[in-house]
C-alpha cells in the first residue's frame, strides 16, 4: 500500500507542474483602443519564426491597418505600436510557452494595454492560437 | 526488493529536496529600493504611488513582482533618499507617481540569469492631473553562476536587480525635475 503511495505521489509531483495556463489582459488606467485602427507591429531581431506576421495577420482579421518592420520604419501618423515578446521551449517538439504582446502609445511609447498567456507542454496551442487568444482577451478588456 | 526500496527511497527524497530547492520567493521590496541614491535636487512636495502589471509569485514558478512589492520598494526609495518631501499613502498627495510594468522577461534556464524590464513612469500634478513626465524605462540585471547556488535564488536576485536599476533610472530623471 505504501509502495502505490509513494508511486502515485511520485507521478503527481513529476506531472503537476506540467499543465499551466494563464491568460491575462490588462487595459492601462486611463487608456483605450477605441480609435486606434492604424498599427505599426515591431519585429523583433531574435524573431525567426514569423511571430510578428501572426500579429499582423490577427490585427488585419479585426480590420486593423497593420504594418510591420524596426520601429523607425514606423510610418508616421500611426495610432499605435504593438510590441511582442515570445518564448519557446522544447518538449519532444519546440513549442511556443508564453507570449506577452503590449499595445503603446506611438507617439510617447506609453502603454496602452496588455495581454498575456502561458500554456506549457501538455496544454500547449500552436503560435497562431497563441496570438489568437492573447490579442482577443486585449480587445475584450475594452468591452 | 532492497534495492527496489533503495532506489524508491533516493527518489522520493530526491524529489523532495529538488521540489522544495525550485521553490521561487516573491522579491524583496527592500532589495529593490536603490536607497543609497545620492538625490541632488529634493522636491518640497508630497507625493503617493500607484503602480500596475506586477504579478503574484507562484511557488512553483518564477520570483514575480507584485504591485505591493514594487510599490513599497518605490515608496522606501522615496523615504530613503527624499527625493519628495514627503510620502502621503492616502492618495492626497501634491503628485501621483505611477509606475507600470510593460514587461518582465525572466530566462527559463541557464548558468547566469538576465532579467529585463520595462516600466512605465508617469508624474502627475493632482492640482491640475497635468502630466508631468511620462516615460518607459528599461533596465537588466544579471546574476552570475557564482552569486547563488540554487537557480531560483539567482533568478530572484536578477528580478530584483533589473527593478532596482530601473527604480534608479526613474530617480535620475525625477531629480532633473523642476516642480
Amino acid at each position: 500500500m505504501f509502495k502505490k503511495l509513494l508511486g502515485l505521489a511520485l507521478i503527481l509531483s513529476a506531472v503537476s507542474g506540467c499543465a499551466v495556463n494563464k491568460a491575462e489582459a490588462t487595459l492601462y488606467p486611463d487608456q483605450t483602443l477605441k480609435g486606434v485602427d492604424s498599427i505599426h507591429v515591431v519585429k523583433l531581431a531574435e524573431d525567426e519564426r514569423g511571430v510578428d506576421q501572426l500579429v499582423v495577420n490577427k490585427l488585419e482579421s479585426l480590420g486593423k491597418t497593420v504594418t510591420s518592420g524596426t520601429k523607425e520604419e514606423s510610418p508616421e501618423g500611426v495610432d499605435a505600436v504593438v510590441t511582442y515578446l515570445d518564448k519557446w521551449m522544447w518538449d519532444i517538439t519546440m513549442y511556443m510557452i508564453e507570449l506577452t504582446v503590449v499595445f503603446s502609445d506611438a507617439e510617447n511609447d506609453m502603454p496602452i494595454a496588455k495581454g498575456y498567456s502561458m500554456h506549457t507542454s501538455l496544454t500547449r496551442l500552436s503560435p497562431e492560437e497563441m496570438v489568437d487568444e492573447v490579442i482577443t482577451n486585449i480587445y475584450n478588456e475594452e468591452q | 526488493m532492497k534495492a527496489y526500496k533503495a532506489l524508491v527511497t533516493t527518489i522520493f527524497i530526491a524529489s523532495i529536496v529538488l521540489l522544495s530547492g525550485c521553490a521561487a520567493t516573491p522579491t524583496d521590496p527592500a532589495v529593490m529600493a536603490p536607497v543609497d541614491y545620492e538625490v541632488a535636487n529634493k522636491h518640497a512636495h508630497s507625493v503617493f504611488v500607484a503602480t500596475g502589471g506586477g504579478e503574484e509569485t507562484n511557488a512553483m514558478g518564477m520570483s514575480k513582482v507584485s504591485n505591493a512589492d514594487l510599490a513599497a520598494a518605490i515608496e522606501k526609495t522615496i523615504i530613503e533618499t527624499r527625493i519628495f518631501e514627503q510620502l502621503v499613502t492616502d492618495g492626497s498627495g501634491d503628485y501621483k507617481l505611477s509606475a507600470y510594468i510593460i514587461t518582465l522577461d525572466q530566462p527559463t534556464f541557464g548558468m547566469s540569469f538576465t532579467v529585463k524590464t520595462s516600466i512605465a513612469w508617469r508624474l502627475i500634478n493632482t492640482a491640475d492631473n497635468s502630466v508631468v513626465w511620462e516615460e518607459v524605462l528599461a533596465s537588466q540585471h544579471t546574476t552570475g553562476a557564482g552569486e547563488a547556488f540554487a537557480g531560483v535564488k539567482r533568478l530572484r536576485m536578477a528580478t530584483e536587480g533589473a527593478v532596482k536599476a530601473n527604480i534608479s533610472a526613474a530617480l535620475a530623471k525625477l531629480e532633473m525635475l523642476t516642480l
